[in-house]
Formats: structure tokens, C-alpha cells, sequence
């Protein structure tokens, strides 16, 4: 809606301001966003999710209020009953909202149990066809993990390759999986990692793939990756077999900067890097969908342990919450309150039970907007 | 010098006397006749691999052990396997080999797997753990991992349905998962190890991985005094980054196999240390550990640096595979010692050494 706006404001000279990038519409939603963002608030929809994530979920809008950042949020729950409509428990208002915002900022959802019914995560990304989920990595510091010079992004193909569901029993005793690689896909995420790669100034992006196995899957993904690096000169190109990449990565992290892969290395991959640099409760992590559709989540636990006791890390959330505002082109509230957030933990003075120390939430949270 | 020595034989079982020359507590009893040297077929390979393996060779040369080899000239780009190579090994039973080097997306199929395949090595191992002197960032990491070698994402069938999409088959069928989760309890009980765990991704791929699991637990019923215990991929690769103390057996289908393996290794020193092999019912293949298919970048096989340590403590296995204790154990304490010591180490531990500086350091430290 606001792409047509901004269109209408524009008029004819629309594809002249916006730009010639034809490889994602992202790049025109996010400029027509600009010229919304100083008049009226952006919307964008929320889901605070289960466990500790509405306390969570209060922290970053009470960060993103002190950095003056013009998000109106709206809301949203995963009911107690299964929407016909969707086939899960996600309403289908929920996901017309994603998907008229265009950004999103997802809590942890416990999956319920039970069949009949998509699972959460799985509705979210087949309806707003989220295609490549990208997690940025890198070592905090003041928080000391084995690794200290850890600075990458890993970006994962979301939609098809090793996780496309269908299997089936030849005869007993003998499973068949499908690994599905599509031209189309591989393509996709190829043009959205040398984009992400480009706009955040990355010097080289890295393909990994197990194609002297796997010749004609991964090696059509590889023949994607290279027909795509070829339009980016600039940026250095390399392939790399995933065994190879998981040795490298734990002897030496500091060789990679964005890596692009299908979707199971992208899974394991992603979650190693995570490890490197102290879990999944401080990652920030963003699915990027069609038409410039961002969603953005934490990707740890609901914790339901801790839920309700103000003993949560915000971190995640938060540091999802600024990669939706850089996806927004909110650059500058987004190193606002980035470098707040690593200030406070590089301090040391209030740290979250899961670091190693005794704040609650509020007094983190209070203290990342005392440094803004 | 005589307490390093005890803490790196302390696994072995053996007194140490002052000096640090071992003493046997109580003798191993060879059959007559078992001293008659032992052929093992040799396959030298691409890259690093000739350079390599003959260094296996001067150290066997010089411990006078009784192996003689019979090499093969194979190169990764051949077609198939070269005639002859499969009947030597069917006839010594057991082989050495450097790596071969799969082009990428040639459209030959990998050699490393053909091998396999042919000869039926359904179990690849690989022992992962510190080596006492070799810094690394993680400690107390003593993991070996089984993995199936045969089928998973690497049955090879792959097919092009229109232009554009590609399909690959992923195989599991529930004899061979029953065959290595067999192996893999069978390894744990014949050394003494406490737990496997068994790595998976059967959230996702339900039926696939679920057949895997499913072997792994009946088998693990039939082994009440080993711990059992399963983890997702994923989450595997997370704490072995993390908390790699917690693991021990690992057995793994054929593909995440591969990537905990070159994990574990990465953590423990990096492949150029970490011993391994394929076994099968009938036959053995020793090569280096993680990342087999790896001949080394064109720089390291130029400057001939490459690192020897991995094949020589995994022909040090093939010893005792063949049954001649006291030479593994030999080449094991010397290797060890080089490492311990330091002075002599190639480039990707952090040295500048060449090959042949370490092996004639293992040469000079054999007792």
C-alpha cells in the first residue's frame, strides 16, 4: 500500500528516482518507504509470541520509542484455535497484515502439538513466501566466547532443497527423500545475497555447496551463484564445499564474510556460526519474502521456564528489531541504537542472567535506552 | 620428560619407567608365522596424496614393520577405477590411500565414493580428539564419529526433471541404518566408550531420518550398559562449537556424517591430525581422517608441506588392523611425541616445517 502511495506522490518519474535495481522490488518499497517515514509512522506488525515473548516484545518497543523511531506496531497473537483459513493457528488477519506492512517482528512461538494443522513457522513462510533467511553473525564484545573475530552473515535458501517435505516408502524398509533445486530459487536468493552483500558494503561472498557429490542440484545452485556473481565484479566470489567450510569455520571464522547456501547446509551452517558466537539467544536473524517482505525474529526458545519472571535476554529480539529498521533504510536509528545495545553488554554492567549476569529485563532494557 | 610421557600413554596402559622408555605390563602372544610381512595395497591419489603416503612408507621402512605395498596409480578425473586395483585389495584385504580429487560438477562421479561403494566399506570413522601440545580452542574433546558410508544423500541419483529444476535422491533403507548403528554399539562396547549419540533431522525429514532413528534405538536396546542418546543436526553442530565434552560415539547417516566430522575435526587440531578409515565386513581402507576427498591446496603440495601426521596415526589403525600391536603403538608414542614437542610442525598447524622434516622427526623419536 505504501509502494502505491509513494508511486501516486511520484508519478511517472518513479523507475528514474527508485532506481534501475530490477533484481528486487525490496529496493522499491524500502525507497518509497522514505518518503513516508518522516511524515507518517511506518506500520508494522508484531507478534510477540509465547513464553517470555510479550516481555521481550515490550522491551524493544520501549527502546524503539526512546530512539524515536516512527513504528506504529500492530499486534498480533496466535490464537488457541485452528483458523480454517490458514490451516494453523495463525489467523489469517495475522498474515493480511504481514503482508500489507510488509515488515514484521516475530517473538518465539511454541509450536502446539497435534496434527492437523500446519506448524507456525511453516505457514508463515509457504504464505508470505519467505525465501532466504539471513542471520548475521559476529562476536560481541565484552562477551567473551571461544572465538572473538567472528563477522559474517549467512544467507539460506528458505523454500525448497532438502526440506521440500516429500518422501515416501518405496517398499518397507526403504525411504526415498526428495531434494528439490530449482533454477528459480537458487536464482532468487543468489540476486538477494549479492544485493545484501553490495548495500552493506561485504567484500566477498562465498558459496557452499557439496557439488563434487551432488553434481547436478548443487551444481545447478553453483551455476546460479556464478551466472549472479559475474553481474557484481566487485564483490569477490569464491565456492566452497561445505566439509571444508565447517573445518574452516571452526579453526578459523575470520576467512568468511556472507556465505549463500541451499537449504540444509544453510540450517546446519547457520546454527554452527550461532554457536560461535554464544547461541541462539543473542542472534538476530530476518526472512526476506517476495515483494520486499521482511519478517524478522528472534530464532531461540519461548523459554516458557523463565516466562513472566522478568529474568529474559531482549538481546535477539532487539538485534532482530535493528535489522528490520536497516531493511526500513532507518540507517540511522538503526546504528543508534545497535551501538547501545553493544555498549551495554560490552560494559558489563547490567547483563541478563543467560550472559552471566543478575539484571532483569527492565534494567536491561533501561539501560540500553540510558545509552542511546 | 618421563611424566609428559606418562600422561600421553596413559590410554595405552603401559608403566613408564624414568627414563621414558615404555615397559610392557603383561605381553601380547603372536601366532607363529604372523611376523610374515603383509601386503597392503597402496593408492598414492591427487594432490597431497603421493607426498603423504610416502611418508607412511620411510616410516614403515623404518620400524621395519612387517607391511610391504603394492601401489596404484589413480587420479580422481579417471573414469572408473582401474583395473586390477579392486582385486589387489580383495586379495590384501586392506589398503592405504591418499585422497582423490573429485572434479566439481563434472559430471565424473567421485572415485572416494566408488571405492567405497564396490568394496562395501559401510562404516567410515573418524577420531577426533586434542593431541597433547597442539593448542586449539577447544579441550577434552575425544569424539568419534561413525558414519554410514553407503547410501543417504550420496546414492548418486540425481535427474534433471525440466530444465531448470533437479532432483537428488536421498536413500535410507533400514539395512544399512541397522548395519552402522550395529557398528557403530559394537565399536562402543569393544572400547570401552560410555555413550552414542545419534545425529539426525527427523523433525523435518520424518519418514527419511525417521527409519535412521528408529534402527539406531532398536539396536541401542540390545546394549543396556551404553548411554543412548539422539540430537538434531542443527543443534549437534551448536554444541559441539559449544560444549564439545558432552560427545563421545557419534553415529550419523552418510551426509551430516560428513559435516560433524570435519566439525569435530576442525576443533580438536584440523584434519591434517585426525586419523580415520572406511571398513566394510570384508575389507579395510585407511586414509586420512575428515575431508578425505581434500588434496591440499596447489601451494601446500608445491612446498611439499603438507601435513603427514593424519595418514601416519591412522596406518598406526591399520597396524593393529592387521594385527601387529607393538608397531602401532610405536608409531602412535613417536608421532605424539613430535607433536608434543613442538618444533617440528607443517604449515596448517602453525609451523613452517616441510613433510619431510616431520618424518624424519617421527623417524628419529621411534623407540
Amino acid at each position: 500500500m505504501a509502494a502505491f502511495l509513494a508511486r501516486r506522490l511520484i508519478g511517472n518519474r518513479s523507475s528514474q528516482i527508485l532506481g534501475t535495481s530490477s533484481s528486487t522490488s525490496g529496493a522499491l518499497i524500502s525507497a518509497a518507504r522514505a518518503f513516508s517515514s518522516s511524515t507518517t509512522p511506518i506500520k508494522a506488525t508484531l507478534f510477540p509470541g509465547d513464553g517470555i515473548g510479550p516481555e521481550i516484545a515490550e522491551s524493544v518497543k520501549q527502546v524503539f520509542t526512546a530512539a524515536d523511531v516512527a513504528i506504529e506496531w500492530d499486534e498480533h497473537y496466535v490464537g488457541t484455535e485452528v483458523d480454517p483459513r490458514t490451516n494453523s493457528f495463525l489467523t489469517w488477519e495475522s498474515l493480511q497484515s504481514v503482508l500489507d506492512n510488509k515488515v514484521g517482528l516475530k517473538g518465539p512461538m511454541a509450536t502446539p502439538i497435534g496434527k492437523g494443522h500446519r506448524s507456525l513457522n511453516l505457514t508463515l513462510r509457504k504464505e508470505l513466501n519467505l525465501y532466504a533467511n539471513v542471520r548475521p553473525c559476529y562476536s560481541l564484545p565484552g562477551y567473551k566466547t571461544r572465538y572473538d573475530d567472528v563477522d559474517l552473515i549467512t544467507i539460506r535458501e528458505n523454500t525448497e532443497g532438502e526440506y521440500s517435505g516429500l518422501e515416501h516408502q518405496v517398499v518397507k524398509g526403504v525411504v526415498e527423500s526428495l531434494k528439490i533445486i530449482t533454477r528459480k530459487a537458487s536464482m532468487r536468493v543468489a540476486e538477494y545475497a549479492f544485493l545484501y552483500a553490495k548495500t552493506h558494503g561485504r567484500k566477498k561472498v562465498s558459496a557452499i555447496h557439496k557439488a563434487n557429490i551432488m553434481q547436478k542440484t548443487d551444481g545447478l545452485f553453483l551455476k546460479c551463484c556464478d551466472e549472479v556473481a559475474a553481474k557484481y565484479p566487485e564483490i569477490e566470489y569464491e565456492q566452497v564445499v561445505i566439509d571444508n567450510c565447517c573445518m574452516m569455520l571452526v579453526k578459523n571464522p575470520a576467512l568468511f564474510d556472507v556465505l549463500v547456501m541451499p537449504n540444509l547446509y544453510g540450517d546446519i551452517i547457520s546454527d554452527l556460526c550461532a554457536g560461535l558466537v554464544g547461541g541462539l539467544g543473542l542472534t538476530p536473524s530476518c526472512n526476506i519474502g517476495e515483494d520486499g517482505i521482511a519478517l524478522a525474529e528472534a530464532v531461540h526458545g519461548s523459554a516458557p521456564d523463565i516466562a513472566g519472571k522478568n529474568l529474559a535476554n531482549p538481546t535477539a529480539l532487539l538485534l532482530s528489531g535493528v535489522m528490520m529498521l536497516r531493511h526500513l533504510k532507518l540507517n540511522k536509528q538503526a546504528e543508534q541504537i545497535h551501538s547501545a545495545i553493544i555498549n551495554t553488554i560490552a560494559e558489563g554492567k547490567y547483563r541478563t542472567a543467560d550472559l552471566g549476569g543478575t539484571s532483569t529485563t527492565t534494567d536491561f532494557t533501561n539501560a540500553i535506552c540510558d545509552h542511546l | 620428560m618421563s611424566r609428559q610421557s606418562l600422561s600421553l600413554l596413559k590410554n595405552l596402559g603401559r608403566i613408564t619407567s624414568r627414563s621414558g622408555i615404555q615397559t610392557r605390563s603383561v605381553t601380547y602372544m603372536p601366532r607363529p608365522g604372523d611376523g610374515k610381512p603383509r601386503p597392503v595395497t597402496l593408492i598414492p591419489g591427487d594432490g597431497i596424496g603421493p607426498l603423504v603416503t610416502n611418508a607412511v612408507e620411510q616410516v614403515m621402512e623404518a620400524m621395519h614393520a612387517p607391511v610391504y605395498f603394492e601401489p596404484f596409480d589413480v587420479h580422481g578425473d579417471m573414469k572408473s577405477l582401474p583395473e586390477g586395483l579392486l582385486e589387489s585389495i580383495k586379495k590384501n584385504k586392506v589398503c592405504l590411500k591418499g585422497g582423490l580429487k573429485t572434479p566439481v560438477g563434472g559430471g565424473v562421479s567421485s572415485l572416494n565414493v566408488n571405492l567405497r561403494k564396490e568394496l562395501d566399506l559401510f562404516a567410515s570413522l573418524v577420531n577426533c580428539f586434542n593431541l597433547p601440545g597442539l593448542a586449539s580452542r577447544h579441550e577434552n574433546v575425544d569424539i568419534v564419529v561413525i558414519r554410514e558410508n553407503t547410501e543417504g544423500e550420496y546414492a548418486g541419483l540425481e535427474h534433471e526433471v525440466v530444465p531448470g529444476v533437479v532432483e537428488s535422491l536421498k536413500v535410507i533403507t533400514k539395512f544399512c541404518s541397522e548395519r552402522i548403528a550395529k557398528y557403530a554399539f559394537e565399536y562402543a562396547y569393544l572400547n570401552n566408550r560410555k555413550k552414542v549419540t545419534a545425529v539426525h533431522k527427523a523433525n523435518i525429514m520424518k519418514l527419511a531420518d525417521g527409519l535412521f532413528l528408529e534402527s539406531c534405538q532398536e539396536v541401542a536396546k540390545k546394549y543396556p550398559s551404553i548411554a543412548y542418546n539422539e540430537i538434531i543436526v542443527d543443534n549437534c553442530c551448536m554444541q559441539l562449537v559449544a560444549r564439545p565434552e558432552q560427545f563421545d560415539v557419534m553415529v550419523t547417516p552418510n551426509l551430516y556424517g560428513n559435516l560433524v566430522a570435519n566439525t569435530a575435526a576442525g576443533i580438536a587440531g584440523g584434519t591434517g591430525v585426525m586419523p580415520g578409515g572406511n571398513v566394510g565386513a570384508d575389507y579395510a581402507v585407511f586414509e586420512q581422517g575428515a575431508s578425505a576427498g581434500n588434496v591440499g591446496k596447489d601451494t601446500t603440495e608445491e612446498q611439499k608441506n603438507a601435513n603427514p601426521v593424519a595418514l601416519l596415526l591412522s596406518s598406526a589403525m591399520m597396524l593393529r588392523h592387521l594385527q601387529f600391536p607393538s608397531f602401532a603403538d610405536r608409531l602412535e608414542t613417536s608421532v605424539k611425541r613430535v607433536i608434543a614437542e613442538g618444533k617440528c610442525r607443517t604449515e596448517d598447524l602453525g609451523g613452517n616445517s616441510t613433510t619431510q622434516e616431520v618424518v624424519d622427526a617421527v623417524i628419529a623419536n621411534l623407540d
